[in-house]
C-alpha cells in the first residue's frame, strides 16, 4: 500500500499540527515535506504515530527534524507504509513539537519561506549563497517547444530585445543583473520557475531587464505566448494592472539588490515627519490602485529607511490575499506624495479572477511574487549585515 | 475542538493553563502530575522557554465517565506568556477545549493579571474563539503568601478585576501545597465535558 493518504499545504496544516494528527491516528509511514526554498525534501518516518527518524539530503536525526519546523511554507505528503528502520529519535512527539516550536520562536531554527523581514536574524552570514526558487510542475499544454542549454550558456541577455518566455523543466538558472559594468548574481531559480517578463504580455517589444545564465545542464520549455497573451488580454483592467505592477516591483527590487550588492545603499530618513498611509504591521487588508501621484514602499531598518519601490499611476498598493510579495502591510510601510490619490480595488472580484486563471498563469504569478519576496529578503540581509 | 479517535474509542480534548508569567501555571501542572500519578499517561514534557517553562502531559480523568462510549483523554498544557513564542502559543491554543486562568494574588501583580486575561481574549479571538463561550475557570493562586506577610489582594477585589464580566467559577488556591489545584481542574473538566456534550447533541439533531 504505497499511495499517498494525506497531502496538503503547510500554511494550512503546520508541521506541529501534522505530527499531532499522525500521532493521534497512531499511523506508520513516511511524511515528505517539500519547500520551494530548499532543494532536498524533508522526510520524517513515523512508527505507530511517533517520529522515529528524519532526514534531509544526506543528514538525518533529531536536529534535522527540528530544522523542518522552519519550513512554514510548502507541501506535505504522508504515505502509510511499513517503516522498519531503527531510527535515532526517541523523544515523545509532543516534546518534539514543543521544542521545535520553541527553537523556531527563539530564532534558533532558520525559517524557510517567503522572505519576510521579521526573519532578519536568520539571514545573516553568507550572502553569496543564493536561495533556489522552484515552482510547481508545469502544464505541458502551454509548452510549445523544448530547448537545451549547457552550463554557462546565456539564455537571455540584459538590454537585448525579446518577448519569449520560458519555464524551467530541468536544471538551474542564475539570474544576474548588470550594473556599472559588473554582472551581479541575484537569484538562482530551478524547475517550475519562469524566465521572462510578464510585461511582455502588454507590449510587443520588451527590453530584457536581467541576464539569465544556465548554471548546469538546463532544459527549458518555450511557453505558448500567444495563448498566454490572449488570456492576459481577457483579464479585467484592474487585474492586468496588478500583474504589470508586480512586474514593476520585481524590476525595482532587482535593480536595488544589484546595486546594494556592489555598494551598501546609503539609507536616508526619507520618512521623517511624514505619516504612512499604511503602517508596517498593519492588519488592514485593503488593496488600492493609484490614480494620481506617487507611493513609496518603505522598509524601516535600524540605520534608516530602505525605499523598495516607487509606484505610480495604475500601480497597486496594499495586501493581495492570493499573492505573497513580502511587502506591505506585514513587512513594509507605504508613504505617498502630497498629491497621492488612490482608489480601493474590489478584492473579491480580483480573487475570483485569480481563481479562474489557467494553471500556467497562476504559477507564473506566484513564481514572480516569490521572486519579489526573495529578492527583498536578500536586500534586507545586505543592509543589515 | 475535541478530536474523536474511532480506532482507540477515545475523545481527546485539550485544557490549557493560561496566566501571567510566574503566576503558578507550571506549579499547578507539576502538582497534578505528582498527585494524580495514576491518571497520568506517559511522561511530562517540559520545555524551557524564556522566563517560564512550557509543560505538557496526557491525563485520563477517572470519574468523568464516558461520552458516547468513548473514554476521555485530556491533554494538559501550559502556554508560554512571552510575546515571542507565538508559534508555540498558536499550536497550544489551537482547538483548546477548556482554560484554567491562573491569576497571581500578589498585590504587585494586579495589572499583570488583567493584561494577561486581555491577551488571552485577543489570542482566542485570533483563532475565532470567544472567551465568553469557551469553558473557563479562574484560579486565584498564591493565597498562602498572606501567611508570610506578603500583601495579597482580597478575593472580592480579584473578582471585580477579572470576573466582573466573565462570571465564571473561581477558586482560591495555593499551588505549591496543592490547595485548590484539583478543585480548579475538576471544575474546568466538568465545564468542558458539559460543553462537548452540548455540542454533540446539537450535532446529532
Amino acid at each position: 500500500m504505497d499511495k499517498a493518504v494525506l497531502t496538503g499545504d503547510l500554511e494550512f496544516l503546520s508541521l506541529g499540527d501534522l505530527i499531532q494528527l499522525i500521532g493521534s491516528n497512531g499511523s506508520t509511514g513516511i511524511l515528505r515535506i517539500l519547500s520551494k526554498f530548499v532543494e532536498a525534501p524533508g522526510i520524517i518516518y513515523f512508527r505507530e504515530g511517533n517520529p522515529v527518524e528524519a532526514s534531509k539530503g544526506a543528514e538525518n536525526g533529531l536536529q534535522v527534524l527540528y530544522s523542518l519546523f522552519g519550513w512554514t511554507e510548502g507541501e506535505f505528503e504522508f504515505k502509510a507504509e511499513p517503516v522498519d528502520l531503527q531510527g535515532s529519535i526517541k523523544q515523545s512527539r509532543m516534546e518534539i513539537i514543543l521544542e521545535g516550536l520553541r527553537l523556531l520562536d527563539d530564532g534558533q531554527i532558520e525559517r524557510k519561506g517567503a522572505f519576510l523581514f521579521d526573519a532578519e536574524a536568520d539571514q545573516g552570514g553568507d550572502t553569496t549563497r543564493l536561495p533556489l526558487i522552484k515552482g510547481p510542475l508545469i502544464d505541458y499544454m502551454d509548452v510549445v517547444a523544448e530547448e537545451d542549454f549547457h552550463e554557462g550558456q546565456t539564455i537571455v541577455n540584459q538590454g537585448r530585445h525579446g518577448t519569449w518566455m520560458w519555464v524551467i523543466l530541468e536544471g538551474q538558472v542564475n539570474i544576474c543583473k548588470e550594473v556599472a559594468g559588473e554582472m551581479v548574481p541575484i537569484l538562482k531559480i530551478g524547475a517550475g520557475s519562469f524566465i521572462g517578463s510578464m510585461s511582455a504580455f502588454a507590449q510587443q517589444d520588451e527590453v530584457r531587464s536581467a541576464t539569465a545564465v544556465a548554471a548546469d545542464r538546463v532544459q527549458l520549455g518555450v511557453l505558448d505566448r500567444q495563448r498566454l497573451t490572449h488570456e492576459f488580454s481577457c483579464l479585467s483592467y484592474d487585474f492586468r494592472n496588478v500583474i504589470l505592477s508586480l512586474d514593476k516591483r520585481l524590476k525595482q527590487v532587482t535593480r536595488l539588490a544589484a546595486t546594494s550588492r556592489l555598494n551598501r545603499q546609503k539609507l536616508k530618513d526619507v520618512t521623517r515627519g511624514k505619516m504612512p498611509i499604511i503602517r508596517e504591521g498593519d492588519s488592514q487588508n485593503r488593496l488600492l490602485s493609484i490614480k494620481e501621484g506617487n507611493a513609496f514602499i518603505v522598509r524601516s531598518l535600524s540605520k534608516g529607511d530602505l525605499v523598495l519601490a516607487k509606484l505610480e499611476k495604475r500601480d497597486f498598493v496594499g495586501h493581495i490575499p492570493f499573492l505573497n510579495v513580502g511587502h506591505e502591510p506585514d513587512s513594509a510601510a507605504v508613504y505617498g506624495t502630497d498629491d497621492l490619490n488612490m482608489q480601493a480595488l474590489q478584492l473579491e472580484l480580483l480573487e475570483d479572477e485569480y481563481n479562474r486563471l489557467s494553471g500556467t498563469m497562476k504559477n507564473m504569478l506566484d513564481n514572480f511574487a516569490t521572486f519579489v519576496s526573495a529578492t527583498t529578503g536578500i536586500l534586507n540581509s545586505l543592509q543589515t549585515d | 475542538m475535541a478530536v474523536f479517535n474511532i480506532n482507540k474509542r477515545e475523545i481527546e480534548c485539550k485544557i490549557v493553563y493560561y496566566g501571567p508569567g510566574r503566576g503558578g501555571k507550571t506549579t499547578n501542572l507539576e502538582y497534578i502530575f505528582k498527585a494524580y500519578k495514576k491518571q497520568v499517561k506517559g511522561e511530562m514534557v517540559s520545555i524551557d522557554t524564556e522566563g517560564d517553562r512550557t509543560l505538557f502531559f496526557d491525563f485520563l480523568p477517572m470519574d468523568l465517565g464516558q461520552i458516547k462510549g468513548c473514554d476521555v483523554r485530556v491533554q494538559l498544557f501550559t502556554v508560554p506568556g512571552q510575546v515571542q513564542y507565538s508559534s508555540t502559543r498558536k499550536l497550544v491554543l489551537k482547538g483548546v477545549d477548556g482554560i484554567v486562568f491562573v491569576a497571581d494574588s500578589m498585590d504587585v501583580r494586579r495589572e499583570k493579571n488583567m493584561l494577561s486575561l486581555k491577551d488571552l481574549q485577543k489570542n482566542l479571538k485570533e483563532y475565532n474563539m470567544s472567551i465568553f463561550k469557551l469553558p473557563l475557570v479562574l484560579q486565584y493562586n498564591k493565597r498562602d503568601l498572606a501567611d508570610d506577610g506578603i500583601p495579597i489582594m482580597e478575593v472580592a477585589q480579584m473578582e471585580k478585576d477579572l470576573n466582573r464580566q466573565l462570571k465564571v467559577p473561581s477558586f482560591e488556591a495555593s499551588a505549591v501545597n496543592g490547595k485548590g489545584v484539583g478543585q480548579s481542574l475538576q471544575a474546568c473538566l466538568r465545564l468542558t465535558l458539559q460543553y462537548l456534550q452540548k455540542q454533540l447533541k446539537w450535532a446529532n439533531q
